[in-house]
């Protein structure tokens, strides 16, 4: 019989989880990843988070420990990015020049920091992105008392890098295009909410504006101009503007591409011997081509994929939760907020949560510094259970009696 | 390092020696130990790394704190007393010789 060898191209959170799925199945074929960073696979949430702060070690970043690739014999490049995926021979190229067979291919190439405002030929010394551990050395050594950064981008990413400047010191300016901070992601009561954390703290966020010019000296940012003629200097610029999935390597190869790279309820793409997961896969969610980029997204997706080349048929089945840290508030959210019609704010003493709904059905939860009301809503959005609206008004209503109603 | 024994579901014993300063999620995670699943990689947000630790260190262990609680009243079967987040748990000398059990399942 043919020995099967499963090709994983990338080597992070989504690619880790499955082939050690695969070892945990007891799949005793060849494993191998492709991994275009020098770094054996690593968790990318510290990155805007304590990493920055040099108060956590560069070696607590590793998913696994390196001998554990030895143990469970997974193959790991490093430093090599899979530039062609020849189908018809089941080959995939290596930047290299070597060629490398599969029998199933695994992409689990993630997201790509988006440049712009900056363009590709741009290369400021003094602007930065945040997307891998390279660009996190390079931002931590950025971060100084007093020094002035601009970030470009009120999403997330952008607001976590900010929450840690300011409280290094610095000078602290956020500016978003939209009409507001997190547009994309949450409702208005949770930017609110961290509009007014953001300020007291001093850190200036623009909404509703945007970079018009970049004025610069030789290589370095020196002033940026918005179009509202809002003129900022700055010792620093970090672009936090989104990602996206680069999926020029799958759409070459003829694979499906809808708001990247498209698969089936099996995690397979339009070829059957090639599936996807995590950041660049793109998945049916109530009609629409869905991509999550979290890392309970990538973990699931990975273990999905396992199962389904160790030859147990199994059913993505979408549980989306996602937390992030912004000073000392830490939230969490399940669900998925787009689309609501409603909000309900539910305050109970120091605790803040915001439910989101459409008409009748509760769709996410966004609960600050209040894992209680996280793991409720959590539970009730995987039931499929929603609960009245009067009574999360009720602040005398313990919500956790909302599990048993019907 | 601080000698800590890992005690799976099923039975299976692993005592391994911890960093101090690493916890005790970070402990099982670099021993590849199963039945600590860590999701969240240590940010108190996933509850995948509940143990019940051993009644002899109880009181021994720094308090939760009321992240932690309210996280683990959600996890797979919990118990009041024993159950803790591994990823909570900083190892330091004091815990020389700690002992915890996985639960059967994580979430
Ligand atoms: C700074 C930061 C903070 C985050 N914070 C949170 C958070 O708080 N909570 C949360 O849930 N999620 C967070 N995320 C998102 C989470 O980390 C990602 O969703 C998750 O890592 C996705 O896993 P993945 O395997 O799809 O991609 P990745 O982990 O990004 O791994 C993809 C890998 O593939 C490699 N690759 C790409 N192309 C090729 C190629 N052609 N050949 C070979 N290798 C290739 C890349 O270099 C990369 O190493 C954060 C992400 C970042 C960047
Ligand atoms: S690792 Fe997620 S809560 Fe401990």
């Amino acid at each position: 019989m043919m020995i099967e060898k499963i090709v994983i191209i990338g080597g992070g959170q989504a690619s880790i989880s499955c082939a050690s799925q695969l070892r945990s199945l007891g799949f005793n074929g060849e494993i191998c990843m492709v991994c275009e960073e020098n770094y054996y696979p690593y968790q990318r949430p510290p990155l805007s988070k304590k990493f920055l702060t040099g108060h956590f070690h560069e070696e607590r970043l590793l998913l696994k420990k390196i001998d554990y690739y030895k143990t469970n014999n997974i193959q790991v490049l490093l430093s090599k990015k899979a530039t062609k995926i020849d189908r018809d021979n089941k080959k995939v190229h290596l930047q290299s020049g070597e060629k490398i067979d599969y029998t199933k291919l695994v992409i689990a190439i993630g997201s790509k920091a988006k440049k712009a405002p900056l363009s590709d030929s741009d290369n400021y010394s003094n602007a930065f992105y945040l997307r891998n551990l390279h660009d996190a050395r390079i931002l931590k050594n950025q971060l100084h008392t007093g020094k002035k950064i601009l970030i470009i981008g009120g999403g997330y990413l952008g607001l976590e890098v900010a929450s840690i400047c300011s409280s290094f010191g610095m000078h602290t300016t956020v500016v978003e295009g939209a009409e507001r901070i997190l547009k994309r992601v949450a409702g208005e009561p949770t930017a609110a909410y961290f509009r007014e954390i953001f300020s007291i703290r001093g850190v200036k966020i623009i909404e509703n504006d945007f970079v018009k010019k970049i004025n610069n000296i030789e290589s370095e940012v020196t002033n940026v101009e918005l179009a509202s003629g809002r003129l900022i200097d700055v010792d620093a610029l970090l672009v936090a503007t989104g990602g996206y999935p680069e999926v020029d390597l799958a759409k070459d190869a003829q694979l499906q591409i809808e708001n990247g790279i498209k698969v089936n309820e099996r995690l397979e793409t339009s070829d059957p011997s090639i599936y996807a997961a995590g950041d660049c896969a793109s998945f049916n969610h109530k009609g629409r081509c869905l991509r999550l980029e979290s890392v309970g997204n990538a973990i699931d997706q990975g273990q999905t994929v396992a199962l389904n080349i160790a030859g147990n048929r199994t059913n993505f089945n979408a549980k989306p939760w996602f937390w992030t840290e912004q000073f000392d508030q830490k939230l969490q959210i399940a669900g998925i907020c787009d689309g609501f019609t409603d909000i309900i704010e539910r305050k109970v003493k120091d605790k803040v949560s915001f439910w989101y709904y459409k008409e009748e059905i509760l769709l996410a939860v966004d609960s600050f510094n209040d894992p209680y009301s996280y793991m409720i809503g959590k539970r009730l959005i995987e039931e499929k259970k929603s609960p009245k609206k009067e009574i999360l008004r009720d602040i005398n209503f313990d919500i956790k009696d909302a599990l048993s109603l019907k | 390092m601080v000698k800590i024994t890992y005690i799976e579901f099923n039975g299976t014993k692993h005592v391994v020696d911890v960093e101090d300063g690493l916890t005790v999620m970070e402990g099982a995670r670099d021993n590849d130990i199963p039945g600590i699943e860590a999701d969240c990689g240590g940010a108190c947000a996933c509850s995948t790394c509940h143990v019940y630790v051993d009644n002899d260190w109880v009181d021994k262990l720094p308090q939760k704190e009321d992240m932690e609680s309210d996280m683990l009243e959600f996890a797979f079967s919990p118990d009041d007393k024993t159950s803790r987040l591994t990823c909570q748990i900083t190892v330091t000398d004091d815990l020389e010789g700690l002992i915890v059990r996985m639960p059967e399942k994580q979430i």
